[in-house]
């Protein structure tokens, strides 16, 4: 009995100290921005130099995605070295994009101060900006504008604003096996006359795998088939989805399936689940993100050193490649505590030499034009010159005030047409009423 | 002071005691009350966070559009399915439990703690170990059956409408059925045991014993269990979000997964708080039928 008291005891007072913690931490945070806040006087544009540190001071919280190769801090590192004033507190939101965006809109749709600065998602510029949440940085990002490959700075503009830095760029590959397969498919014929030679056999079980979890994955992937085969999603101000292109795309999804070059759980799948797959080397080709190639190459993979990468094959009525352009800027939350500091910081994360960092470390792509022409990344990256095409050629998604409702409406349509539940027509004609309805709705 | 000594006792014990409750009924308006009139009114006005300076009343239009939308009766259907499979399932496994409790002899600590394990891990830490589990090329249930030779080849279970339904009620079940557990066991323990010495030497058998001594004496716990059961059906979202993701093609969006997406990914509240209202009526209904009908003569 007496020791039931002691314990109960014991967990009520654990209980009470991460009630404490908890409120401590967030007192600290604010009054010391608060005070950085107070002491940021210096106006920026300053030329700042390791042997000439600038004397801005100032307190900014930096969320950012999970990073397992230190890249990130590396890169705050560099900019303390410049900005010794700074304090940079450094927090990870672990999990899927769309998990981060909804701890984040929880602090921004409140007003917080904090987070100041964030890795935010290209797809949620023209959300975040149309709602007031972020800093407007035109004539900032004008100046420099330059220096950014056309694609991904595009992405930082809603309404002819910008309300981001840019930081990588992201867009949909085909991974391939070098050790089964010499020249990558071009086209869709090709991908399936390769896959049947080889999948099935001890080689690799499946022919090819990609990502169509009822979520984003769907709509990127999807949109991605679309258009290699000549389709479209939102053209001029409408969409008219329900033509051939993308009855061709459901179809050749459908027979990839139904003839076992890939795997019925696809449907299901996350880009973790595809590369996992790719990985044990059960698979010939893959459709994944940037990030998949440094992991298909590292020591926990079977496949490791025999990973080829090139542009997605095009499609029957299609003449190019097409990719969904993907990828993360840097935006400031227009709340924050410490602007001239936060712009600092957003500033130098997206340089020459911060992305130089990202780039050899974890594998990113560059927006800094100039960093594809680097001799040191290109020695270590050789497969950047590779794939410049087909991120070049990325394609972005509806670029709307908002895009998640778009995509809530692509995702359960064309689940519906794979499986099967409606026929291409009638899930095509009601997802363009839906969509064009949603748009409206948007002006 | 004087004055309120001068006053009736009884005027004065009201006084106090209205006083003594104060506190906790102002919280319980603050944090209860409020919020749901908040929800109420949100649900009749266009608002969405993202379009912050359009926010205006548009009476019933969120609901009408609710009503009318193919998607709102879809994840009705859903909703009501999984509330009938899961609580089926849980109700049977839960009182297997709850008898295996009530009968052991020996490791009784042992028992209870082993059945009491899945409640204590959080719902999404389950969803996201049960959709491990269903993965089609890397879960444990199709390497599994595999090894037994029940299939060939893998089953992918996450996009199959019916199994995937039938994979988040399988992981719900996992998490509830030792709340169901807890609550009969407790109520098995108030059953006196001279009842059933007296069936005993009355001659009834086992199967007699449970149905006229067991179950109606269990009435009322049975009647409390299937109400919170009822409206933690229809308000599952930790399973739903964890393992399919409303997917494949809407076959396990729920009402509250369905709100959640206009909540939090379409960031449009006035439909969001219409659908978390319309939940809310629903979780009444079902309340107050659960009381006319399974009400006690006494």
């Amino acid at each position: 009995m007496k020791l039931k008291k002691v314990l109960s005891m014991i967990l009520c007072g654990v209980l009470a100290l991460t009630l404490l913690a908890g409120c401590g931490n967030s007192d600290g945070s604010s009054s010391s921005s608060e005070h950085g806040a107070a002491k940021t006087v210096n106006s920026s544009k300053e030329d700042v130099s390791e042997e000439h540190p600038s004397d801005l001071s100032g307190e900014v919280t930096f969320v950012s995605q999970n990073d397992q190769t230190g890249a990130v801090d590396e890169m705050i590192e560099e900019f303390n070295k410049l900005y010794p004033d700074v304090t940079v507190d450094h927090q990870v939101l672990p999990g899927s994009s769309d998990d981060v965006k909804k701890s984040l809109m929880v602090s921004l749709a409140a007003g917080d101060t904090d987070p100041d600065v964030f890795e935010c998602d290209i797809i949620w510029v023209s959300q975040f900006g149309a709602a007031g949440w972020l800093m407007d940085l035109t004539d900032r990002l004008e100046a420099s504008a330059e220096e950014y490959v056309a694609g991904p700075l595009s992405t930082c503009y809603y309404n002819d604003k910008a309300y981001a830095y840019p930081n990588y760029t992201d867009v949909g590959l085909l991974y391939y096996r070098t050790d089964l397969v010499d020249t990558p498919p071009a086209d869709w014929d090709e991908l399936v006359e390769m896959s049947k030679k080889y999948a099935g056999k001890d080689s690799a079980k499946y022919g090819y795998v990609f990502q169509m979890y009822q979520g984003e994955p769907t709509s990127c992937n999807m949109l991605e088939f679309i258009k290699q085969n000549g389709g479209t999603d939102l053209k001029e101000g409408a969409f008219a989805m329900n033509n051939e292109n993308t009855k061709g795309a459901l179809e050749f999804v459908r027979n990839l399936i139904s003839e076992g070059i890939s795997p019925e759980g696809v449907l299901s799948h996350k880009p973790d689940d595809t590369l996992s797959i790719f990985q044990a080397g059960d698979a010939l080709f893959m459709r994944n993100w940037t990030y998949a190639y440094e992991l298909s190459n590292a020591d926990t993979s079977k496949v490791a050193g025999n990973v080829g990468v090139a542009p997605l094959p095009s499609g029957t009525n299609g003449e190019e490649s097409s990719g969904t352009l993907g990828g993360w800027n840097y935006a400031i939350n227009a709340n924050t505590d410490a602007p001239e500091a936060s712009v600092a910081f957003a500033e130098f994360m997206s340089s020459y030499e911060a992305q130089k960092i990202s780039v050899l470390k974890r594998g990113t792509f560059p927006t800094n034009a100039a960093l594809y022409e680097d001799q040191e990344v290109l020695a270590d990256k050789p497969y950047l010159a590779d794939i410049k095409e087909a991120a070049e050629n990325a394609k972005p998604r509806p670029q709307v005030r908002d895009y998640s409702a778009i995509s809530s409406i692509f995702q359960v349509y064309f689940h519906k047409a794979l499986l099967g539940e409606l026929t291409d027509d009638e899930a095509l004609e009601q997802m363009d009423k839906e969509l064009n309805e949603a748009l409206a709705k948007q002006q | 002071m004087k004055k309120f000594n001068s006053l009736k006792k009884s005027v004065r014990d009201n006084i106090v005691g209205y006083t003594m409750i104060l506190p906790a009924l102002l919280l319980l308006v603050i944090i209860g009350i409020v919020p749901i009139i908040i929800t109420v009114s949100y649900s009749f006005q266009y608002k969405v966070l993202t379009d912050p300076l359009n926010t205006h009343f548009v009476g019933l239009e969120n609901y009408v559009s609710l009503l009318s939308s193919k998607q709102f009766w879809e994840a009705l259907w859903n909703t009501v399915v999984f509330a009938a499979l899961s609580m089926g399932i849980e109700l049977v496994v839960g009182f297997t439990g709850a008898l295996l409790m009530n009968s052991a002899k020996k490791f009784v600590g042992v028992i209870r703690t082993a059945v009491l394990i899945p409640w204590a891990i959080p719902g999404i830490i389950i969803a996201y170990m049960f959709s491990f589990m269903f993965n089609d090329q890397l879960g444990v249930v199709n390497q599994l059956l595999q090894i037994m030779h029940f299939i060939n080849y893998p089953v992918s279970w996450l996009t199959n409408g019916p199994a995937a339904m039938l994979a988040v009620v399988l992981a719900d079940t996992w998490k509830q059925f030792p709340y169901i557990s807890l609550m009969i066991f407790a109520g098995l323990q108030t059953i006196p045991k001279d009842v059933y010495e007296a069936a005993q030497i009355d001659g009834a058998g086992r199967v007699a014993t449970f149905w006229r001594i067991t179950l109606p004496n269990l009435k009322q716990i049975l009647l409390i269990v299937l109400l919170f059961r009822t409206m933690g059906a229809i308000r599952i979202f930790d399973i739903i979000f964890g393992i399919t993701g409303g997917g494949p093609a809407n076959a396990t969006a729920t009402l509250l997964f369905q709100a959640y997406k206009y909540l939090f990914g379409d960031m449009n509240f006035g439909l969001g708080s219409a659908l978390s209202t319309i939940i809310t009526i629903l979780i009444l209904i079902c309340s107050f039928v659960y009381i006319k009908v399974l009400k006690t003569d006494d």
